[in-house]
């Protein structure tokens, strides 16, 4: 596979300039009886304006950790935050709670995964969009109403003035969750922040939650950081993905050179492990042996090695995660050598590789 | 053994009161099973398809309509009766954490359903390893604690319990969904595995159509409460006729970027509340080929030559040769006589694949 063509995010016309999030050699670990538990190491992640950055993971591989790390959730005693993550210059993990207090709500904003739980029950949700607005901003009340009912009409909120005044049991699970974006969104960030925000969804919901998301993105050049564990939401919304396992990233690529040529052995499983909507039903769907790693029992050395088929003496040592010549950008975090993977991803599932397979196929040959 | 398919659900209503009314959660719902049998039961949130699940089971006792276990009518059998054959039907629960008891030993729960069963303790122990292993697990774990396995072994405990009981048919209800992507693979080949080699007929309750395509021989779709279309699994997926069920397959995403901006068919607004379902077809205020007919007039569920059958006026890739030759369930109701044939005036649309005329991007 030659060059990958580096997405043009929309809404960035120089979007190799335009560095809005940096994250460098991020670890978090929590304290715990047993010692600490390291829930993050390593993680280096950069977002461009306009960007949609995808992090993918199953439970336990610290995907949602790094999320809440920046906007300074998993702050607590005995907690140790470590590394950069620099937010349009500004140092997220040494800035004071005071300091983050104005960056979170205004300039990045989070949607969670459950919105039921993430919503004041007893408060009308017009009033905690409002609130928001009034933290951030010196408007009066008749104003934040006003801008509340603009952004609950932006996201597809029918009857916006009326509904303003309901509780968030009044709306189902797809409105709610339209409330926490616009919630998200009534301060104009740059950065959202979704966790799994379209995980308690149904499909079609799920879809157009995604679409009212990528639209905000191209209207206002926002960027997007998605958490999620749904490898088709990631192939539908991100222009980078970034995949971790055990608490570091294991693949890091854009997304259509993921899916066309991953490197990772766990890639490699987790793209396969899907069935399939149309074509060929398989007989048997790969798998993964096992289950995905407890961060309190980690693996010494590559953190996937106790799942992984193709684990070899090397693997005892924890492996860099390192770009592929004629592959900028597309890095991953394994011993095995290019040539080798590709052989063994072609044995491991012929329906890796997708659409590009034969050309991938053909470069093998050569 | 008789020709009565394994299970037969006839009619089924299911109906609860609620503050505001009554909610039909289930209406007139028929649905048959055969031996061996993987039939996918899909739709979203509220649309019915787990309470149907517990109805088959008796877990809930339908307001109406008939259950039948091989021709034999057991909606009216005593639950002390019912206890007798209910090892023939056991279930398998979405929760991996909340259905299993937290105090007991694996093999002492897997025990229970010997005990169903009659089976002398000095056997079960052998069964109980014979059911674990089975499912992948193994003498190892007779002795551990619910708490001390991760998610998936969890549900094959789940199943190997369900197993144990040697059931001629397992209701799935979500097996998979609150599991984590890599291990929902391990469990879909174990199901498939247990109908090949066991030859389980199955009930697989889920919203996630993928998974359904993969372990289903027959999927019926529901939307709120009523099943708007069924058939083969290839023949639904590959010729949807009813527009719900193909936005619903338009809306799975799909793990292939470049297959990213196709335009889908996307459906508008939100499950009207089952309460007070709109008239007609339920699903017309949602559908993009809506006509006065589906505000007035329920469909009928139509059976077309390739074994599909679809509850709507307007579907998909129906010629007038093919309405000619269709057929119609009984209908209970005696309006049903008066009902319209489904308008083939729509079949070119299925040329224009997942941008059908009328639809939005």
């Amino acid at each position: 596979m030659t060059a990958p063509t580096a997405p043009t995010p929309a809404g960035a016309p120089d979007a190799a300039s335009d560095l809005l999030l940096d994250i460098d050699g991020l670890g978090v670990a929590f304290p715990s009886e047993r010692g600490p538990i390291h829930a993050v190491r390593d993680v280096r992640l950069t977002l461009r304006r306009g960007e949609v950055l995808a992090v993918v993971g199953e439970s336990g591989s610290g995907k949602s950790v790094t999320a809440l790390t920046l906007l300074g959730l998993t702050r607590g005693r005995g907690t140790a935050i470590t590394g950069k993550a620099e937010f349009d210059g500004i140092d997220l993990i040494g800035a004071s709670d005071s300091q983050l207090r104005r960056i979170r709500g205004k300039r990045i904003a989070m949607v969670f995964q459950d919105p039921m739980s993430s919503l004041n029950p007893v408060l009308r949700i017009g009033h905690q969009i409002a609130e928001q607005i009034r933290a951030h901003e010196g408007v009066g009340k008749a104003e934040a109403r006003k801008r509340t009912i603009d952004a609950l009409t932006e996201v597809g909120i029918p009857r916006a003035a009326e509904r303003v005044d309901a509780y968030p049991h009044e709306f189902s699970g797809g409105m709610r969750q339209r409330v926490m974006i616009a919630m998200a969104l009534v301060c104009g960030p740059e950065l959202l922040i979704a966790d799994e925000p379209t995980t308690a969804l149904d499909v079609t919901v799920q879809a157009q939650i995604l679409d009212l998301i990528l639209r905000l993105r191209d209207e206002r050049g926002m960027s997007v950081m998605l958490v999620t564990h749904d490898l088709g939401v990631v192939a539908e919304t991100a222009d980078q993905v970034a995949v971790m396992y055990g608490g570091r990233i294991v693949e890091q690529a854009p997304c259509d050179e993921l899916f066309a040529d991953p490197r990772h052995p766990y890639s490699w499983g987790l793209i396969g492990s899907i069935p399939p909507l149309t074509g060929a039903k398989p007989e048997y769907l790969p798998t993964i042996a096992g289950t995905p790693p407890s961060p309190l029992a980690l693996p010494a050395g590559c953190p996937f090695r106790a799942r992984c088929p193709h684990e070899f003496e090397q693997c005892a040592e924890v492996p860099p995660l390192a770009e592929t010549a004629g592959a900028p950008g597309h890095l991953d975090r394994c011993w095995l050598p290019i040539d080798e993977k590709r052989i063994r991803r072609a044995g491991a599932d012929g329906r890796i590789g997708l659409l590009h397979d034969a050309e991938a196929t053909t470069e093998e040959s050569a | 053994m008789s020709d009565a398919p394994l299970m037969k659900v006839e009619h089924i209503r299911q109906e609860f009161a609620v503050k505001d009314g009554t909610l039909r959660a289930v209406d007139d719902v028929t649905l048959t099973i055969d031996r061996g049998e993987t039939v996918g039961l899909v739709g979203e949130s509220g649309c019915g398809k787990s309470t149907l699940a517990r109805t088959v089971l008796r877990l809930i006792e339908p307001t109406q309509g008939t259950i039948a276990l091989e021709g034999r009518d057991i909606t009216k059998v005593p639950q002390r009766e019912l206890r007798a054959i209910r090892h023939r039907m056991q279930m398998v629960f979405q929760d991996p954490y909340g259905s299993l008891n937290p105090r007991r030993r694996i093999g002492a729960i897997v025990g229970d359903a010997l005990d169903l069963r009659g089976v002398p303790k000095s056997e079960q122990r052998t069964q109980v390893i014979a059911a674990l292993e089975r499912v992948g697990l193994g003498i190892d774990h007779l002795h551990r604690w619910p708490h001390e396995l991760s998610g998936g072994q969890r549900q094959r405990v789940g199943v190997a319990r369900a197993l144990a009981a040697s059931p001629d048919l397992l209701i799935a209800d979500e097996p998979v969904s609150a599991l984590d992507v890599s291990v929902q693979a391990q469990l879909v080949n174990l199901l498939v595995d247990l109908q090949r080699d066991l030859g389980l007929a199955q009930l697989f309750v889920a919203h996630d159509l993928s998974v359904v395509r993969q372990v289903a021989d027959r999927i019926a779709v529901m939307y709120l409460g009523r099943i708007v279309e069924s058939g083969p699994t290839d023949v639904v997926f590959a010729r949807a006729r009813h527009p719900y069920t193909r936005a619903l397959l338009a809306a799975v995403p799909i793990a292939d970027p470049s297959r990213r901006g196709r335009q889908r068919e996307a459906i508008r607004g939100e499950l009207p509340s089952p309460i007070d379902p709109p008239p007609g077809c339920h699903f017309h205020p949602r559908c993009p080929h809506a006509t006065d007919v589906c505000m007035t007039e329920q469909p009928a569920l139509w059976h077309y030559a390739d074994g599909g059958r679809a509850a709507c006026h307007h579907p998909y890739g129906v010629s007038a040769a093919d309405v000619a030759a269709a057929s119609r369930d009984d209908l209970a109701s005696p309006a049903a006589a008066g009902m319209s044939a489904p308008d083939p005036s729509t079949a070119d649309l299925a040329d224009a694949g997942e941008t059908p005329a009328g639809a939005q991007a």
